[in-house]
């Protein structure tokens, strides 16, 4: 299982990055008439011949679906359809025809259907080492065209590589993959072990290199998690419980991966919504203080009416505003400190700018611009700041005809 | 009158190819085959589930229950893909081989309670259909039969819908047609088809059905009403052929089917070639 | 500049359109009066395509609003008609000329009746308008990208509609074709309608467009074309990029943060 784990979900990570993820379920269909075929002609059980015929008809597929979707109009979606239904239509028939033939070892073919990694005899894990090896090393070896190709298969071109061999070398070692796992999990679940993990592994980093490595992290977490679940209760199939830990892995990605995952996109949400409440605060109380010069303190009930909509929020934006250092607090009234009064008088500073832009620059009108700005002042960072400053020419007044305070 | 087994399974054959034949012909044309495939093997946890409740397998309210799966199956399909910004194909993959897995694995665990041995699951029992009879017709053909009543009625009343959201959903739109309404009827028609045929002929064995037929007929023609007419004729020949070709083998039967349909598949696939060079030579 | 119209028959106010966080359209701001033969103008990328795409409802905004007759456009969808671009549909599908330009005869609450005769005979009239009464059952894969063009165009008209909406209708198309349509859309203007055209090329647009909207993420400039066709306005438009607003744009995208408050 683990093996397998690792060889797929190396090869399975090009397949996802050149969005050929389901050409690796119509190959997983397309092996059954190979194995099967090669039995009736060899009779024999040995896996060798066995992976030697499943090899054969996945490639057949793939260039079944070539044929299709360029000798008509077929769009490739339809192409895959056929091709994975129409061969395992044929598996089906020779394996039915070859249990009513009463030859000799046939009894484990229809493992090849629904997998069974419990019955798989030390020999056949011996030659699926070899396999795993052999891909393993081989994307060791080409590791550089097979990048180029997965991401920019134009440029590729252009540059004079071999872009049909690379190809081809990847199509086989997939297909070399599916051949080899289809025993362990079966027709229909070998597409989850070339497709899942990357799917996983995507959330996680942008690097190929890494990406392979959790691809096959995640491959061999999900293959020992579903092996021990099957171990431990051995009613269990092994193949699909891989498949749903797998799969849960894929949702625990989805959910808590930094950066891309559910929670890190709410969380930097939450983040962004409490600096642009505490920026509004400020911008509150530069306001009240730019009404009446002079340091004064304010109350809860001044600031609340002058930003209503931040009531909720405030008692512990205030908190969090006098923790930096921007007010103080005294028997329930708050002044700004002189670090808070720059950091409010630059944040009004860049509404102003940016009303002056908009009005000046986009010819928005000047009564729609203020919205915009609401928003704006909380993105414009330092040097955005100083280069909308120099394309204004550094003006006095916004234009609603207030000061812009330098 | 009693007819034979062999006029019953043609007969069921029949029915299965033509309703998925109708129904695939939309599905190869909003490109959305690959959608059909997934929803055949997601059904199979529902199915399992109905099994497991009502203890039979003609339940039909258990049947739509299962349908539900399909259904669900293509809102995880868009959540994944959507909202979670995973690719399209994988979100797939992922959808329906999960489902799958986990139909399997309620089948195993509740083997002795759930009358549904993996070989139906895989190639469907057809062989079998003239076993339960109600009124001297296997009760295969009875709810098959409804089934494909409902779905013509539903291309026939829906046509235009169906047609305007296939061709140019954001066309259908301007003109305040719900897009998303005719997906997700074509969706349930599929989710509900696949569960009924599912008995017949396999979970697997299902896609082939959807989309051969129409992927032949679209070679064939270039008229929608022509391109329906055919998949449904040739999912007829393809049933009766099959059969005699698994009576001659003795393998399965749904098996044969769909290797007559594959091969009636690459004889369309050489003749709209042929005919094509024909007028590229005139020309 | 913009140039505002007492009476509007489209009217946009302050619509902002972001895809991926990221602003596609900016504080745009502009009316139309009824009856004139309008141009959307600008480069590549400027939001031409998302604008005619809010004002039917196809995306939706972040701010702002679009009024047709004063009204939303779902309560009118009867009186607007959309011309797509080409490429957006799959010209291999199954379907005859007079399959597509009947089309534009299907409404919400119909689409379970049957067509009518008269609904045929007026798609009739509306290929015949486009000259095209000659491929009436001819198979859309068939058909050249002027073609094409001219069957999704006599659609439209079989709308009947008084607001007409296109995308990109001369980008790709033969001489003759260029010809039938413009000459089209002057008759239709001339009938009273208004229409509004995503146009990329600046040169045609003077002879083409009686009314001119310069459009580059921002609205440059709408107005009578004597009025807008300045070099300043011009170089606005198409000389070099908005560095500040690009810059912005990318800010927002990358701190996933809206492009307003609430």
């Amino acid at each position: 299982m683990v093996l397998l784990g690792i060889a797929s979900s190396t090869i399975g990570t090009f397949a996802f990055l050149r969005k050929r993820s389901l050409t690796g379920d119509a190959v997983a269909h397309s092996v059954l008439p190979g194995v099967c075929l090669a039995f009736l002609i060899f009779q024999t059980r040995n896996l060798w011949v066995l992976l030697g015929g499943a090899f054969v008809t996945g490639w057949l597929s793939i260039l079944f679906v070539d044929l299709i979707t360029s000798k008509s109009r077929i769009k490739p979606d339809a192409a895959i359809g056929i091709a994975l239904s129409f061969f395992f239509a044929i598996g089906i028939v020779l394996l039915t025809y070859i249990q009513q033939t009463g030859l000799p070892g046939q009894s484990g073919l229809n493992n090849f259907l629904l997998g069974k990694a419990a019955a798989m005899a030390p020999e056949d894990i011996r030659t699926m080492s070899l396999v795993s090896i052999v891909i393993v090393g081989t994307v060791a070896v080409f590791f550089q065209p097979f990048r180029l190709l997965s991401f920019d298969p134009d440029f590729a071109k252009a540059t004079g590589m071999p872009v049909r061999f690379y190809e081809t070398l990847l199509t086989t070692l997939t297909v070399l993959a599916v051949a080899a796992g289809i025993q362990a999990v079966g027709v229909v679940l070998m597409a989850a072990m070339l497709i899942t993990p990357p799917a996983a592994a995507r959330f996680w980093t942008n690097k190929l290199g890494v990406m392979i490595l959790l691809s096959v992290l995640f491959g061999v977490a999900g293959g020992i998690l579903g092996a021990y679940v099957s171990f431990a209760n051995n009613k269990m199939p092994t193949g699909p419980w891989v498949v749903t830990m797998t799969s849960l892995l894929v949702v625990a990605s989805i959910l808590f991966a930094p950066g891309k995952g559910v929670f890190s996109r709410w969380w930097k949400k939450r983040q962004y919504r409490n600096k642009v409440q505490r920026e509004n605060l400020l911008k509150a109380l530069y306001h009240l203080e730019e009404a009446t010069p002079g340091k004064q303190w304010f109350g809860l009930p001044e600031i609340m009416e002058k930003r209503p909509d931040l009531s909720d929020a405030l008692a512990g934006q205030l908190r969090q505003l006098q923790r930096n250092g921007m007010i103080e607090q005294s028997q329930n009234k708050y002044a700004v400190t002189p670090e808070g009064m720059t950091e409010g008088k630059r944040i009004v500073r860049i509404h102003r700018l940016w009303e002056m832009y908009l009005t000046e620059k986009m010819n928005i009108a000047s009564d729609h611009v203020h919205e915009d700005a609401e928003a704006i002042e909380h993105i414009i960072t330092p040097e955005l700041e100083e280069r909308l400053a120099a394309l204004l020419d550094y003006p006095e007044k916004d234009p609603h005809n207030k000061e812009i305070p330098w | 009158m009693v007819m034979s087994d062999a006029f019953w399974i043609i007969l069921t054959g029949s029915l299965v190819a033509a309703t998925s034949g109708l129904l695939g012909c939309f599905l190869v044309l909003r490109k959305m085959a690959l959608v059909g495939d997934a929803i055949s093997h997601a059904v199979l946890p529902g199915i399992a589930i109905a099994f497991l409740i009502s203890g039979s397998r003609s339940s039909v309210p258990m049947l739509l229950g299962a349908a539900a799966f399909g259904l669900f199956c293509t809102v995880l399909i868009e959540v994944f893909s959507k909202r979670a910004r995973v690719q399209e194909d994988a979100a797939i993959g992922i959808s329906f081989t999960w489902l799958f897995a986990i139909g399997v694995i309620l089948i195993t665990f509740f083997a002795d309670k759930v009358d549904l041995d993996q070989e139906c699951v895989l190639y469907g029992e057809i062989a079998f259909v003239g076993f339960e009879t109600w009124l001297g017709i296997p009760v295969a053909v009875w709810t098959l039969g409804v089934l494909l009543i409902f779905i013509l009625a539903m291309i026939g009343l829906g046509y235009k819908g169906l047609f305007i959201t296939t061709f140019d959903p954001e066309y259908a739109t301007t003109l305040g047609i719900s897009v998303a309404g005719w997906h997700y009827l074509l969706m349930s028609s599929v989710s509900v088809t696949t569960v009924f045929t599912f008995e017949s002929v396999g979970a697997i064995l299902v896609v082939a059905f959807l989309i051969i037929p129409a992927a032949t007929a679209y070679l064939l023609t270039h008229k929608l009403k022509t391109m329906l007419l055919l998949a449904t004729l040739i999912g007829i020949t393809s049933s009766i052929l099959g059969y005699y070709l698994a009576l001659w083998l003795n393998a399965s039967i749904s098996g044969s089917m769909v290797v007559v349909l594959g091969v009636l598949f690459i004889v369309a696939l050489a003749v709209s070639r042929g005919k094509r060079m024909q007028i590229s030579a005139f020309s | 500049m913009t140039t505002k119209v007492a009476d509007p028959v489209i009217e946009v106010h302050d619509l902002t359109v972001s895809y991926q966080r990221k602003p596609a359209l900016w504080g745009v701001d502009f009316s139309l009066p009824s009856g004139v033969l309008a141009g959307i103008i600008g480069p590549n990328g400027a939001g031409k395509s998302t604008l005619i795409k809010a004002m039917m409802g196809l995306v939706s905004g972040d701010s702002g609003y679009v009024r047709l007759f004063n009204r939303p456009i779902d309560e009118v969808r009867g009186k607007v008609a959309y011309v797509p671009q080409r490429g957006t549909v799959d010209w291999d599908f199954p379907a005859s000329v007079l399959d597509v330009v009947l089309m534009g005869r299907f409404k919400k609450r119909r689409l379970f009746s049957r067509l009518s005769k008269a609904d045929e005979a007026l798609a009739l009239r509306c290929l015949e308008q486009v000259g095209m009464e000659g491929f009436k059952y001819r198979q859309i894969s068939q058909l050249s990208g002027g073609q094409q063009q001219r069957v999704f165009l006599a659609r439209a008209l079989a709308q009947q509609a008084e607001i007409y909406l296109m995308d990109e209708p001369f980008a790709g198309i033969d001489a003759t074709t260029e010809q039938t349509i413009f000459e089209l859309l002057g008759k239709l203007r001339d009938e009273g309608k208004t229409i509004l055209v995503v146009h990329h090329d600046l040169q045609s647009a003077y002879q083409y467009f009686d009314w001119i909207i310069l459009l580059n993420t921002q609205l440059v400039a709408s107005g009578p074309r004597s009025d807008i066709f300045v070099p300043d306005y011009l170089r606005k438009t198409y000389g070099g990029k908005l560095n500040m607003l690009t810059s912005v744009g990318e800010m927002l995208a990358e701190m996933e943060a809206p492009t307003r408050e609430k």
